[in-house]
Parts: structure tokens; sequence; C-alpha cells
């Protein structure tokens, strides 16, 4: 897939900015892992619903629960998933793929393995541009590589109750997931937390997964390490993996506080990196401190074995294109559409596109309406105050774009004024009905019609020739006093400016 | 008209003709079982017979009465211990299955159960299927009906010894190396192990997956056929399944021989350990096919010097694999000295496993490991597709390769159960054609003087299962 073309953008890379610290200086290294539960309608290797929550243990059987003779069956749905998210994140598939298995024991893991991909995995030398401009400044983006993504299955969910007993829900078991892996290619908190609400952002669009980091359908680690330079002198501290990461703001907060606590432990004691040395952290939000789980001072020896339950299996041309049809327009794409489309402003750009369903709603007002500008107005103003406010999505308004359209384009024509039109919003708001259908029922349309002005204008001459008289003395200030009987006899309906000429045009008749 | 003598075949016959009624055959295969375990020296080959097989039987015969007739109604089968009936214990013959009652059917048993068929009981086997006597069973050994103090021979030994102690009218078995073929051998019937993906594996629990197929066991060729043309095909549980059609197996002719191709493996012939009543009974099976117009022809096959090698490195990296589920978490047996996961484990799996089954795991996991052996498996499995393309290339020239199932006849009760190497080499003929995919059926083709059957395994080309069971109906006419 091609690039994101985007000519009027500067790409830059700032690459790892240095920082000092006392008679040091550093840079920061992080790169990431993010498994990503897919919505697929059924689990990866069984026909089982793939769905959150629930009563435990009710979504299972003999395939997901790894029962004697159970054999895995890969959904043709999973890998179409995982074939679109590689494309959404500019990677290569592969043409010829398999599945292995990796082992290791733990109770909520019901094989004694994962089934995964080892050395052929289906997406790899990806990349996702971040945006490290303000939401009111035009994009800086940055490239941060994909090594590669894999397609796996969940495991099981363990609840451990201290001194009791310990409790699995195999529901999770077997749910798809794809793992993205990166190159170390962030060199800030800001930059890593950056990228995952940008890969977030990406998949939630073309709707391969709901992300959301509390429920864990989206985790996050990240691997982090500093490149110390000493009196000239250059230092590697050991990567530590940070896990248990639920928001974009403990990403932010677990990355800085674990590149203190390197910098604070090189000084103690100098440890630096060495091959395949490797601490898992875990992040503890509430302490917010990074906490020790396990030292790898050599690799895990995963013994990984060909899966040899499902044959190998090549991925074909037409397939690929229809993953491709489904990725669609991407965030940053859209942005740079709307900006050229609809002369928005950056900032109006980015509020708009912040959920590809506002996205999308907002594009269908636009659309209908002959003042695209207008109708980002009345969304970003209106619209937006109703969803924050009751706290739902654009999905579950009482409207539709429909009527943000009309009422947009009522103004515009002049059908109504920008006054009223606060009020049809209002109406419109509670009773759902089509701002055509209230201008109507409370008679609110301006009268443009001049012949129809001219006969209230000719009324109000005739029933007021005291004002007549007045005018004739020289008191011009009468043209406005009638204009306002004109408006008032044709309930305010008349076009104001149409009343004020006709009024004028009669009266120098008249003289 | 004794039952338990009767063919497939011949029971379907006499139950169509309403001679018999399932509920017959059933009780009689159930009274020859309850009365051989009264002698001395009981076969063991089922390690249960279900209490409610004759129920199922009244039900094929009621249904008979209101005019179903489906294939194989009202006929019973054994089933190795490893294979799946929704609701009945499926043990692999280990202790750490104990209590564990399948929630679903296998496929193969479902399909049979589909056709009307009505299942007796389950059968002994090696634990885990690694064994080549069902002496590695954890509720102890069968014994061969022919001599009763020698083994039936393994893995699927109970399921031969039923078939060939008239206790049953056909078995299932399973093969990963040869487990069906042996002890067919042994006992002195007909073993098919299939071609990878003719018999769907769902619900048969694992050994060395990419060499794992059900196999059958019975007493004559149209028993095996008829059973195969109603199990075989397509099973959307199993993506390794083939899409296929067999059921013209269901009226099997004979194969004319005349201008038929058989290749002899020089390499086997060569074997140091090859018993010369097996290589006599071998060689006048060879005449009996030229005779019948067949070419027979010795052809060098280097790669299988290779094949018993390159199996236990494939099969026991497959088998560390999957036994690893049986960890006492979830089902069957579980030992928890209360001291966390990694001791719950080790307890479980120490007192589960037999020695057997654990020195398979550990070579199975150091064949694995790169950081222990390098690329073994790699090697392995690049050898196997070595083995897949040479042997390929000889059933592109050849109908037929032609060799005996083992170097010798069963041995006695106990003789190699504490050689593990000796014990490993009974598989030395039958490892190829599971590495290789392809199908062979070892047919009874003569008796030493002793009087113990001699099996010689006739293997064909991927899916020539109807050829070779034709022409081992030619010989079985001929007798």
């Amino acid at each position: 897939m091609s690039d994101i073309k985007m000519n009027h953008i500067q790409t830059f890379n700032p690459g790892a900015a240095v920082h000092t610290d006392g008679d040091l200086t550093y840079e920061v290294i992080i790169g990431s892992e993010i498994h990503c539960e897919l919505l697929t309608k059924s689990k990866a290797f069984c026909s089982c619903e793939n769905r959150y929550g629930g009563m435990p243990n009710t979504r299972v059987c003999p395939v997901c629960l790894g029962l004697p003779g159970a054999m895995p069956v890969v959904g043709k749905e999973y890998v179409e998933f995982g074939t679109v998210a590689g494309l959404a994140l500019d990677c290569k598939i592969a043409r010829f793929t398999k599945f292995d298995r990796k082992h290791y024991f733990y109770p909520d893991l019901v094989k004694g393995y994962q089934v995964t991909q080892n050395d052929l995995p289906l997406c790899s030398d990806g990349h996702v541009m971040i945006n490290l401009a303000r939401s009111d400044e035009s994009p800086r983006l940055k490239k941060v590589r994909i090594e590669r993504i894999h397609l796996e299955e969940d495991v099981g969910k363990s609840l451990h109750i201290e001194g009791a007993h310990s409790y699995i829900d195999y529901n999770r078991s077997g749910v798809p997931l794809i793992e993205i892996v990166t190159k170390p290619d962030m060199s800030s908190p800001e930059e890593a937390s950056l990228f995952m609400q940008t890969v977030r952002e990406i998949l939630r669009y073309i709707g391969v997964t709901d992300g959301n980091l509390e429920e864990g359908s989206m985790r996050c680690d990240a691997n982090v390490n500093l490149r110390i330079t000493e009196n000239g002198k250059h230092w590697s501290t050991p990567i530590s993996e940070i896990k248990n990461m639920n928001s974009f703001k403990a990403i932010r907060d677990a990355c800085t506080y674990e590149i203190g606590r390197q910098l604070r432990e090189f000084r103690q004691d100098r440890q630096v990196f060495s091959q395949g040395y490797k601490v898992t952290m875990g992040w503890d939000e509430s302490k917010g401190e990074t906490v020790i789980q396990r030292t790898k001072n050599s690799f895990i020896d995963y013994r990984f074995v060909v899966e040899p339950d499902i044959k190998p299996f090549h991925i074909s041309e037409s397939f690929i294109d229809r993953a491709l049809s489904r990725v669609g327009e991407r965030p940053a794409e859209k942005r740079e559409r709307f900006r050229r489309e609809y002369g928005l402003s950056d900032f109006d750009v980015n509020t708009l596109t912040t959920d590809r369903a506002l996205a999308d709603w907002f594009e269908q007002a636009a659309k209908a309406s002959k003042d695209p500008k207008k109708v980002a107005n009345w969304v970003l103003a209106e619209v937006l105050a109703i969803v924050n406010e009751r706290g739902i999505s654009v999905g579950e308004l009482p409207f539709g774009p429909a009527h943000i359209a009309g009422l947009v384009d009522a103004v515009a024509l002049g059908t109504i004024t920008s006054k009223q039109a606060k009020d049809v919003f209002a109406e419109i708001l509670a009773t759902g009905a089509m701002p055509d259908a209230i201008i109507k029922k409370h008679s609110m349309a301006q009268v443009s019609d001049e012949s129809v002005i001219e006969a209230i204008v000719d009324t109000v001459i005739a029933e007021n020739p005291a004002a007549i008289e007045d005018f004739r003395k020289g008191k011009t200030n009468v043209v406005g006093w009638l204009t306002g009987q004109v408006m008032k006899k044709s309930k305010g309906q008349a076009n104001p400016a149409s009343a004020s000429s006709l009024v004028q045009k009669k009266l120098a008749q008249l003289v | 008209m004794n039952i338990c003598k009767m063919s497939l075949v011949e029971l379907k016959k006499n139950l169509e003709s309403l001679a018999l009624s399932s509920v017959d055959i059933v009780r009689a295969y159930r009274e020859a079982c309850e009365a051989d375990n009264k002698t001395d020296k009981p076969l063991m080959g089922y390690i249960e017979m279900y209490a409610d097989a004759e129920d199922k039987a009244r039900l094929a015969d009621e249904a008979r009465a209101k005019g179903d007739t489906r294939p194989l109604l009202g006929l019973p089968f054994a089933v190795k211990d490893n294979i799946s009936i929704k609701g009945k214990e499926c043990t692999c013959g280990s202790r750490i299955l104990r209590g564990y009652v399948a929630p679903y059917n296998a496929t193969v048993t479902d399909r049979l159960i589909q056709a009307g068929a009505v299942p007796l009981g389950r059968t002994n086997m090696d634990e885990f299927a690694m064994g080549s006597s069902t002496e590695y069973s954890s509720y102890g050994p069968s014994r061969n009906p022919v001599d009763r103090d020698l083994t039936p021979g393994g893995s699927s030994g109970g399921s031969a010894a039923v078939v060939a102690g008239g206790q049953a009218p056909f078995a299932l078995g399973t093969e990963t190396g040869g487990s069906v073929r042996l002890p067919a051998s042994y006992c002195g019937i007909y073993g098919l192990k299939p071609t990878y993906g003719t018999l769907s594996r769902s619900g048969v629990v694992a050994f060395g997956s990419s060499l794992d197929q059900v196999g059958l066991l019975a007493r004559t060729v149209d028993d095996i056929a008829l059973v195969l043309s109603v199990m075989a095909g397509k099973d959307s549980l199993d993506d390794t399944s083939a899409e296929l059609d067999f059921s013209s197996l269901a009226t099997l002719e004979p194969l004319d021989l005349n201008g038929i191709k058989i290749a002899l493996p020089a390499q086997f012939a060569q074997t140091e350990g090859l018993d010369p009543e097996v290589g006599a009974v071998f060689a006048e099976a060879c005449d009996w096919f030229r005779s019948r117009g067949a070419t027979v022809e010795t052809v060098s096959i280097p790669v299988l010097d290779a094949a018993i090698g390159c199996y236990y490195v494939i099969a026991l990296a497959e088998a560390a694999s999957n036994l690893s589920r049986f960890d006492g978490i979830r089902y069957g047996m579980r030992k928890d000295p209360g001291a966390g996961y990694d001791e719950l484990y080790v307890a479980t799996r120490s007192d589960g496993f037999n020695a057997e089954v654990k020195r398979r795991i550990v070579i199975g996991n150091y064949v694995l490991s790169t950081h222990f052996s390098g690329d073994t498996y790699k090697k392995g499995m690049s050898v196997r597709a070595r083995i897949q393309k040479d042997i390929g290339d000889i059933l592109s020239k050849y109908d037929f390769i032609l060799c005996p199932t083992s170097p010798t006849t069963a041995f006695k009760l106990g003789q190699k159960v504490d050689d593990p190497l000796a014990m490993y080499l009974s598989d030395l003929y039958t490892t190829f054609v599971n590495l290789a995919r392809i199908p062979s059926l070892s047919v009874p083709m003569g008796k030493t003087k002793a009087g113990l059957p001699v099996g010689i395994q006739i293997c064909g080309a991927h899916f020539a299962e109807e050829k070779i069971l034709k022409a081992a109906k030619a010989w079985e006419a001929s007798r």
C-alpha cells in the first residue's frame, strides 16, 4: 500500500532527543508490543462467539478448552481482519504463511502451548506516522516502523484470591489476537503514548478492534532503555519491558518513571545492557511505580514447533484486494481530505476526525448541505455539545446528519434567520422532527416574495397617514418605524431587508 | 451359527434378512468376553464393555423393523481408548486421564454411530499409544489370542486382540508409526493405515499430529472396505482432512494383478533382525503376486535407512507438544501438594504418566529445544520431506511397495518391556508409511511353523486405498 499522500506536510525525523542529567547526557529508546483482540464474530479456531464478558466459562467448546482430541480450524474472518490491520499499518502481507506452537505452562493456557506465528508472520515491514504537533498546529509527522504483525490466540483469565483459590475464566481462551511489534523508534514517553494512541485510532477506524485498554482488548507493552553518554563514553542500560499499562496516561507515566529509575540505577551500579538481558516490569498505577515481575537472564525456551493441525496456507491477491477495500480511508488521509475538500482548519479537522463515527456523521451532513463549513461549525458547537453533555455517541443522537444539513441550508437560503435556527435546533432535539417541518409548522419561513411584502407596505402606509406627513416634513426616521410595522404585520416573516427597501421606495414615490 | 466367528459383512446380511438381531450379536460378544475373562489367561482386550450397548442394539432392531436401512445399522464395534465417544471415558490407557469423560464424539465414531453402528466397548492400548505391545498400558497388558503368552502387539493391541479373539467384528485403532498394522500382523488379521487425511482426527487424542491416522482392524478385506466407506472424507473440524468419495468401496472387486508393478525395498531385505520365517512368508507372497502376472522388483530406497530416526524425532517432538495439555488443571487426574502451580504440574505429570511416556516427553522437548539440541527438529523435518519425495517417486513408477509389516512375529509378554530400543525397532518397517503419509494394509499372508501369524503390508500412493484393498481381496479370494 502506498504511503499517505500529504505533500504539504513536512515529515521529519527528529532523531532521538539528547537530554542532560547532571554530568551525563542520555537518549531514550522505546519500542513497543501491542496485543489487540479482533472483532471477529467467532473465536480464532472454533465457532464460539467472540464477545467480551459474560458469565465465566459459558462461551467455550472442546477446541478453546483444549480438550483431548480437539483440533483448531482457522476462521477465515480471523486472517482477513489480520490482513486488514496489516494493510492499514502499511505492512507487507505474506503470500504464504503458517501457524506455530509456543510452549509454556500456565493454568489459563489450555493446551500448554499458544497457537501463534513464529517465523512466517502474516504482516511485516510496516509503519505508522505519528503527529507530534498540537491539535491546532499543522501536522509534524514522525515515522515509527512496524517490524511485524502476527496472529495468535488469547488465553483465559485467572483470578487469584490470596490464601484461597484461583479461578479461571476461559471465555477469552481462543479469542483472536494480533501482536504488533515495532522497531525501537520512539524517543520519549510522549511519543510512545502517541504511537499507541495512533495505532488504536487507526485500528478502531477500520473496525478490526474496539481498542479498549481498560477491558484489555488492547494491551500495550513498552520496551524502554537509555543510551547514556558520560565523559565521552557510551553505555546502554538493560531493556525493561513494561506491562500492565491500561491507559495512555499510564503509558506516559510508566515510561517516564522507568527512565528516571534506569538513570538512578545506572548512577548506582553502572549495570549495562547485555544481549538477551531483559527485565519484565509491571506498572503499579496506585503507587506510580514500575515493579520488577521477572528477569530474563537467558531467553525463555518456547520450544516452537510447526502447528501440525493447521495446514500452511497461501494468501491470494484477490483476498488482499478485498482486505484493501475494507481498510478504506485512514484517519490521516481523512484529515487531509477534509482540510482540502471542506476548507476546514487544523483544529476543526482534528476534532471532527477523532472518532470515525463522528467524521462519517459530519461528512454525511456536509455532503447533503450547500455549506459544509457552516455544517462543521454546527457539528463542532451544537452537536458535540449535546454528545459530550449526554455522554453518547453521534449514532445515539435523536436526530441525524440530514437535520443539520437542512438547518444550515435553511439559514443559507434566507428561509430563517440564524437566531431562528437556534430555536429550530432546540425543537429538533426535543422532537426529532425535520427542520422543514418545524419551520412550516411555526410559519417561520421568511417572506421574500416582494409582491407580498409590497402589499403589506401599502397597507401600513395607508393606515399611518400621520407618519407619511412627518416624512414629507423631512423626518426620515419614520422609515425604520414603518419597516417595524411591516415586520409586525408579517409576524416577523417578511425579509427585513426587502421590507426596508420597499418602504423607502414607496415613500420616495409619495413625495 | 457362531456369531463371534462371522465377518462384519456376514453379520450385516444376517441382520438384513432378520436371521439375527443386533441384540443377539451384542449379547454374543458380551458373553464371549465374559467367558474369556474367567479363563486363566484372559485376553483383556477391553478396558470397558459399555453397559448400554444392548440398549443401543435394541433401538437399532426397532429402527430396522420400521424400515431403517443405514449401512451399519445394529453392527457393533470396539474402539481404542484414545478415540472420543460422547459420554464415555477416554483415557488413552493412562492414569492421568482416569475419569475423563468425553463431552463430544470424534468424527470417526460419530460417522459410525450415524450409520447405525453400536459402540461395544473401549480397548486397551499402550499409554498414549506409545509402545508396541500394550504392556505400557496403565490397565495392564492384553494377550495375543493366537498364543496367550505373547503380546498382541501395540499400541492398538486391545483392538487387535478383540477382533482376532472373536469379541468384536471390527475395531478402530490409531497409528502414528505402525500401531494398527503391527498388532494386526501379530494377531493374524487385516489392519489398514489409511492415507493421512482420509479419516478425520477430530476427537482422536493426538500423539504425533502430522503422523497420526485412525486405522481399521477386521478379519476380512470387505469388512475394512465397508467401514472405511462410511467414515472417510472431509470433516469441517479437521483442517487436514481430505475431500474424498470412497462410497464405491462398499462393493469391492478383486484387482487384476496382471501387469501390476510391485517394488520391494532392498533396505528391508538386508535387515539384521529379520526373522527367516518371516522372510520365507514374504518370499511366498512375492511369488504369489508374480504367479498372477505382477512384476516384482527389488528397489533400493536409501532414504528408508533414515526413516526410524526421523520418525522418532518428529513423533516425539509433536508428542511432547501434544501432551502439554495434561496438566491436572481442567480434567483428569490432579495431584496438588498445595504449593503452587509448578508443584501441581510436577506432581500430576510425574504420577500420571508412565516411564515410557515421560521418556518420550523428555526426548521430544529436548528435540524441540534449539538451546539443547540445535536444529535437530528442523533436520528431522527436512529428512522427512526427502522421504516423502523419494517414496512418492517410487509410487509413481510402481503400483505398490510390498514388505513385511514387522521383522518378527509376536514376542513374549515381558520380553522387551525393559528394553525400549528393542521395542522401538518393532516399528522398523512401518514408520516410513506414516512419514510419507501413504496408505498401507497389513495382510495376514502366512504363518510360521509354530503357527504364529505373519503380516505382509501392501503400501500404495496417496488415497490409493481402494486399489490396495482390491489387491488384498485378490489374495484373499485365492485362499
